[in-house]
């Protein structure tokens, strides 16, 4: 494996990795604010909930730059269809 | 919805189950949780499968993240997969809103059926079987349980995108990841290693399941407590089950959950009919 590639697939694993680590923060957080403020407490657990759920189209936006760095144009372009195609769904 | 003690262990605990199932097959265990979620907590079947479509992206999110690093997946053909995949997922999940929550508990139940059978006939399968490397692009990995470094090519990549479809409509439809289809289809078809479909089925079921789980998250069909703590439990599974995949063989754990999903599949037949 090219050294480029490897860059990009930890990239690529950072991205899946964050996006749990603030999903569960977030968590954490919502839940010290239980006691003190409901409201608030909710709407920081629903937001997690997003963060959670975008992820991996957080991830297939860095594989779309991540072959175009490493110049397999073909990929980057499946990368960025399935992005829209994902986004198209939430806008219908 | 506030949560008893004894529904967050119960939560936790299976999800941790379902994690480990997870990671080692390559699917989301959307044909356990969507049924439990159902049994054990009375959930109405559109709000399981939004929970289960969740803790999906979760497993996948978990396990991609350390075999993609590994080598073990093959994002190129995940990625040629997913353009049909997400196209499925987001069809079925606009047709699984409309349809009537008895009806979808049905088909659900008799869809576990054929699942288990093929769970059945893949833990008769050996690891080696189908490992080639003539014709197409040639791809790389090292397995620790063959002690060497396996090459293999992928064939049949388009009508992989066929069948690739239907595993995203499994998804959008019942709550699955599309696993199930995936890792079969890639093994038998595509002529890819064991692992290799696990490990590309995991990184791809998560992008299914956003696919569906974001129409679902605006209509309100996620739960947030049931979601969080079934996660949890998801989450430590999978980091368990990630240790096993890299040094075992998956006939056992298979025909176990073969046989589970079996008795699971007659239950929820029996729960709509009572």
């Amino acid at each position: 494996m090219r050294s480029e590639e490897k860059l990009f697939l930890r990239m690529v694993s950072f991205i899946l990795k964050g996006g749990i680590f603030i999903f569960l923060f977030m968590n954490v957080i919502s839940y010290l604010f239980l006691g003190i403020d409901p409201y608030f407490s909710r709407l920081i657990r629903y937001y997690s909930l997003f963060v959670l759920i975008i992820t991996p189209l957080l991830r297939i936006l860095g594989l779309g730059v991540g072959f175009l760095i490493i110049g397999e144009k073909r990929y980057s372009l499946y990368s960025f269809l399935v992005f829209l195609i994902v986004i198209s769904g939430l806008i219908l | 919805m506030d949560l008893k003690l004894y529904e967050i262990i119960y939560l936790i605990s299976f999800g941790f189950l379902v994690g480990i199932i997870g990671s080692v097959m390559g699917i989301g265990g959307g044909a356990f949780i969507v049924p439990f979620l159902i049994i054990v907590f009375g959930l109405n079947i559109k709000k399981a499968i939004a929970v289960s479509l969740v803790s999906i992206i979760a497993t996948s999110s978990a396990v991609a993240s350390v075999n993609v690093e590994r080598g073990l997946t093959n994002v190129r053909l995940g990625v040629l997969l997913e353009v049909t995949m997400t196209l499925g997922s987001i069809f079925a999940t606009f047709i699984m809103i409309s349809i009537n929550p008895s009806v979808l508990q049905v088909l659900f139940a008799f869809m576990l059926l054929p699942t288990a059978l093929s769970m059945y006939m893949g833990s008769k399968k050996r690891e080696e079987d189908f490992i080639i490397s003539d014709g197409g692009n040639k791809y790389y990995y090292y397995d620790p349980s063959l002690k060497k470094v396996v090459s293999y090519c992928v064939i049949k990549e388009k009508l992989a995108m066929f069948f690739s479809f239907f595993a995203g409509m499994l998804s959008g439809l019942f709550g699955l990841g599309g696993g199930l289809i995936q890792v079969p289809v890639m093994n038998l078809v595509c002529r890819v290693p064991m692992k290799v479909a696990t490990s590309t089925s995991n990184f791809m079921i998560g992008l299914s399941s956003c696919a569906s789980a974001l129409i679902l998250w605006k209509k309100g069909y996620v739960i947030p407590n049931i979601s969080f703590f079934m996660i949890l439990g998801v989450l430590f599974g999978s980091l368990f089950g990630m240790k096993i995949l890299y040094r075992a063989k998956n006939s056992t754990i298979q025909f176990a959950f073969s046989v589970l999903l079996m008795i699971t599949s007659f239950k929820m037949i029996y729960e709509v009919f009572k």
